[in-house]
């Protein structure tokens, strides 16, 4: 299942335009905040939008956003549990 | 047909939607006529006059506005730009164009919505790309945690 995580790590990188390489995130680096990769609020309608477009899994509001958008592993487990 | 001037905030001379022709749950066309008498066009350019490129996009927002408020009139929520994507300017609009200005839903999530948007004048794409707008709540105004 790493290859899920990897992944996950490109879509972020890529969609975001972040200045770093998918393979500096750690599986359980804080997507939030100033000790993770310090994304904000239009950053998780990117990030809503390509799990939707490229992984095919919906989040549908912000109660569920903080729930799955935690880190790479969170928002692994949460594809691995809806698409079984 | 719906009145863009007392549907959005915006006033003379801030208003960039002159008449609604289409509006629709996510989608939305309206047209804003560029006349030589715009306020801008003393400055820009006062040699050769040139709708200014972020007026463009102040249009796009605002019809995309008209959509997101479509069918709740009772809400009068400020709406802030919170995102301009990937926007290109293909040519010019002058003194005597049309502005045929479309914006669509793409996704709406939380406080957010995300627009495709795109200018026209006489069929010929000026602009197009994607505007994010972010409808204010009462307790949060900064637009960095609006989600």
């Amino acid at each position: 299942m790493d290859n899920i995580k990897d992944k996950i790590k490109e879509m972020i990188v890529r969609r975001l335009k972040l200045k770093m390489s998918p393979q500096e995130i750690k599986d359980d680096t804080p997507l939030f905040g100033p000790n993770g990769l310090g994304l904000d609020s239009i950053d998780v309608l990117e990030l809503v939008a390509g799990l939707q477009k490229e992984f095919g899994v919906v989040i549908n509001d912000k109660a569920m956003a903080e729930r799955i958008l935690i880190s790479v592993n969170t928002i692994t487990n949460f594809i691995e549990k809806t698409k079984g | 047909m719906i009145d863009a001037l007392n549907t959005l905030p915006h006033s003379y001379p801030f208003c960039f939607i002159d008449r609604v022709v289409e509006l629709k749950k996510g989608k939305g066309m309206g047209i804003k006529n560029v006349t030589i008498n715009e306020p801008f066009f003393q400055g820009h350019f006062e040699e050769n006059p040139i709708m200014p490129g972020v007026l463009i996009i102040e249009a796009m927002a605002q019809m995309a506005g008209l959509v997101l408020h479509y069918g709740k009139e009772e809400e009068k929520k400020t709406t802030f730009i919170a995102q301009v994507k990937d926007i290109k300017f293909k040519r010019p609009v002058i003194p005597g164009d049309q502005l045929k200005v479309i914006a669509e839903t793409i996704l709406t999530f939380s406080s957010l919505t995300r627009f495709s948007v795109k200018a026209l004048v006489e069929e010929n794409v000026v602009a197009e790309g994607e505007i994010v707008l972010a409808i204010e709540s009462p307790t949060n105004r900064d637009v960095s945690r609006v989600s």
